[in-house]
């Protein structure tokens, strides 16, 4: 990972580099004057949420995933920078949907309409990358089999998270559910970033495979971790406010039976609307030893990354790279590494 | 992945102090007396994961964006 000049914030080199690249790419290809300032906000907007995952991740996964996977392919990096844009371009229009549908804009986003603001979310997800990967220099059937990967990556996603929005509010949601739910959305959108790095690449198609599980398990694990520290860190927790059902909550759900779910279940509605109930919500969980149950699943995550990592004929500064970015993921994050497969 | 074995796993550490003391000491000796089967991939996960952390150490370590 390199610490970037050109940016105040401390983002990465090829962090800032891929939104650069991605950015520019939206102003050349956007015909309006009113939508490509739409477009410059929202990546003005999100450029202190990248630094912020660039440190916390030891490189924002949405560009350094298919940036490291390319180069342990091919051996370098620098080729596969406008794949990185198309990835940060689909990182960024599926936050603005995320943001949208939890009603939690960022403050960049104060006085446009949402319709506005969908719009730039749409552009960003369904136009731009897929053309930017059609412009590749690569061979034909390259650019087909990986627009094919954005394409089914896009719908596997869509279902998950029809699903999650499905589960907002109720009180019969299990954990299996809740894992496959998390598994089309956070899983199968980093399979699909690690995978499009190895089809650029001209990895063979069981490699391709392979990187796209590494991917899909350390989504698994990020997004795991990312909805435990909305519910046990975070100053308020927005998955509770919008009834959203993460691992936690559904293991306490099936967990609990008679008088106690349902004190369970009225605590969670009332956690929506109150601050005070949303902050005896919280207590209960931790009490409920939901943190170290997520805290295990994450990690198998974690280590099911790192070995099929290690199936994969990754060696040298890329793997290390990788590996790094997987272990992020962990609550145990020394012992993931220095326990990990062997070298 | 075996959620039940997990489940199982994690229920044992938080009804049975004795059980708890077990995985703190020696997690794999313990799992593998429980009868608990695991996959490869959860034998690894347990052998990288600190029991002797409280639930408050736990939490505190968990970032923002995984």
């Amino acid at each position: 990972m390199t610490k970037s000049a050109d940016t105040a914030v401390g983002m990465t080199c090829e962090t800032a580099s891929a939104l650069t690249s991605a950015e520019a790419f939206a102003q050349e290809n956007t015909p309006t004057e009113a939508m490509r300032e739409l477009l410059a906000l929202a990546f003005a907007g999100f450029r202190s949420a990248a630094a912020e995952m660039d440190a916390e991740c030891d490189g924002a996964p949405f560009v350094h995933l298919p940036l490291n996977v390319y180069a342990a392919v091919a051996g370098c990096w620098e080729p596969a920078l406008p794949v990185a844009a198309a990835t940060a371009m689909l990182y960024l229009g599926l936050d603005i949907f995320d943001d949208l549908a939890d009603g939690d804009l960022p403050a960049h986003w104060t006085g446009r309409r949402p319709a506005e603001i969908n719009l730039v979310a749409a552009t960003l997800l369904s136009a731009l990358p897929q053309l930017a990967i059609a412009r590749l220099h690569a061979p034909a059937d390259a650019r087909a089999a990986m627009l094919q990967e954005i394409f089914e990556g896009l719908l596997t996603m869509s279902a998950g998270q029809q699903q999650d929005l499905a589960f907002a509010g109720s009180s019969e949601v299990s954990t299996e559910e809740v894992h496959a739910s998390v598994n089309r959305k956070s899983g199968a959108e980093m399979g699909m970033f690690a995978a499009l790095g190895a089809l650029l690449a001209g990895a063979p198609a069981e490699q391709v495979h392979l990187y796209r599980e590494v991917g899909r398990a350390f989504g698994i694990a990020g997004q795991l971790a990312s909805d435990m520290h909305d519910l046990f860190v975070a100053e308020r927790s927005m998955d509770l406010a919008n009834g959203t059902r993460t691992l936690p909550i559904a293991l306490c759900l099936d967990r609990y039976a008679g008088q106690e779910r349902e004190g369970f279940i009225a605590l969670l509605r009332s956690a929506q609307s109150s601050t005070s109930a949303a902050d005896r919500m919280r207590e209960e969980i931790k009490a409920s030893g939901a943190a170290r149950y997520c805290a295990f699943v994450i990690e198998v995550q974690c280590r099911r990354a790192l070995r099929l990592l290690a199936e994969t004929a990754t060696i040298g500064e890329p793997r290390h790279r990788l590996e790094r970015m997987i272990a992020s993921a962990s609550l145990y994050r020394g012992a993931t590494i220095e326990k990990g497969e062997p070298r | 992945m075996n959620r039940d074995a997990i489940e199982t796993l994690m229920d044992r550490w938080m009804n049975e102090p004795a059980f708890r003391a077990e995985m703190r000491a020696n997690p794999e000796a313990a799992v593998k007396a429980s009868g608990i089967e695991l996959t490869e991939d959860e034998q690894a996960a347990l052998k990288g994961i600190d029991f002797s952390l409280s639930d408050e150490e736990l939490q505190a370590r968990v970032s923002k964006f995984g």
